[in-house]
């Protein structure tokens, strides 16, 4: 699927939506801490409320990188090193997706199939360069 | 100029915040060089000044993290820690003729400049200021002095 501009219109509109229900970051968070002793295990000396907002600065310049603004695919290549350390399966990434998904799922009350399909492309595209072999990412993309 | 210094930059202290706008500066002026076609000898110089007064700057944030007892010290380290073990790669690419200053770079540089005051150094300011740390330096601080 190739995303236009008016997907990335309604994937703003719905992540707004979403985070106005002010409990997006929460849905997601505990439903992806919940669904693993691993996933746990990764995130149990984390200060989640930082993390919280942090996240969503992410999901916008996920969709950045759709749009091919210089730079984003070595930041998103910086953010695969900063998670290099927890040693993250590729897995571990889909889950993450599925679970976000399923946070706006319920946060959003406008989502609906093309919706979905909308947020599985801009992130999926994002998770490709989180897990694609982490080492000397963002050197390789200069 | 690729980053204008706005107030919503500011982390509320003087001395954090005139060593954010020496980065910023620095940024820009790789920016100009690079437009301006001055080679690569030129925008590699400003890189080794920027990844110098990057680690005095890292080390100074750290510092006042360890004085006051910051409790997000460990995760605001490891930023540093990783954007400045990319730089150092980064340099050595380039010596070794592999790579070369890219409007890439340079956006790439500006966004985690810009992410990373808003998201992270943004968190530290009120803690900081709270347990006792002054706002404003009435002179212009040790840092500076040895800086300029
Ligand atoms: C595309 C997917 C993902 C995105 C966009 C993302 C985004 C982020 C961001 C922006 C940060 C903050 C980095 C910083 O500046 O310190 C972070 C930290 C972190 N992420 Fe992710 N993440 C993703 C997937 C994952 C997955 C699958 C895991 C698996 C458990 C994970 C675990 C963590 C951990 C443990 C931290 C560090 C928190 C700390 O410093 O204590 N992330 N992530
Ligand atoms: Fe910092």
């Amino acid at each position: 699927m190739s995303i236009s501009e008016q997907d990335l219109v309604n994937f703003h509109e719905s992540l707004d939506r979403a985070s106005s229900s002010g409990k997006f970051m929460d849905v997601f968070y505990d439903g992806f801490i919940a669904s693993s002793i691993d996933v746990e295990m990764i995130f149990k000396d984390t200060d989640m409320d930082r993390l919280k907002r942090k996240l969503k600065s992410s999901l916008h310049m996920m969709t950045m990188l759709v749009d091919n603004e210089p730079g984003t695919e070595m930041y998103v290549g910086h953010l695969a090193r900063v998670h290099d350390r927890y040693n993250i399966p590729a897995e571990m990434f889909n889950v993450w997706m599925d679970l976000l998904i399923e946070a706006v799922r319920v946060c959003d009350q406008e989502f609906d199939v093309r919706t979905e399909n909308i947020w599985r492309e801009v992130i999926g595209r994002g998770i490709a360069i989180m897990t694609q072999g982490a080492d000397a990412k963002v050197i390789e993309a200069v | 100029m690729l980053i204008e210094w706005s107030d919503e930059l500011s982390v509320g202290i003087q001395e954090i915040d005139e060593q954010h706008k020496v980065l910023v500066g620095l940024v820009n002026e790789m920016h100009d060089a690079i437009h301006a076609r001055h080679g690569s000898e030129v925008s590699s110089e400003i890189l080794q000044r920027l990844a110098e007064y990057t680690k005095i700057h890292f080390a100074v944030e750290e510092s006042l993290f360890r004085i006051f007892d910051y409790p997000g010290y460990e995760e605001h380290k490891a930023q540093h820690d990783e954007l400045i073990r990319e730089i150092i790669e980064l340099q050595e690419k380039i010596a070794a003729g592999k790579t070369n200053i890219s409007f890439q770079l340079l956006h790439f540089l500006k966004m985690w400049l810009t992410q990373h005051i808003l998201d992270s150094d943004k968190e530290y300011s009120p803690y900081l200021l709270k347990s006792g740390l002054k706002a404003k330096s009435s002179q212009a601080g040790w840092f500076h002095k040895l800086w300029h």
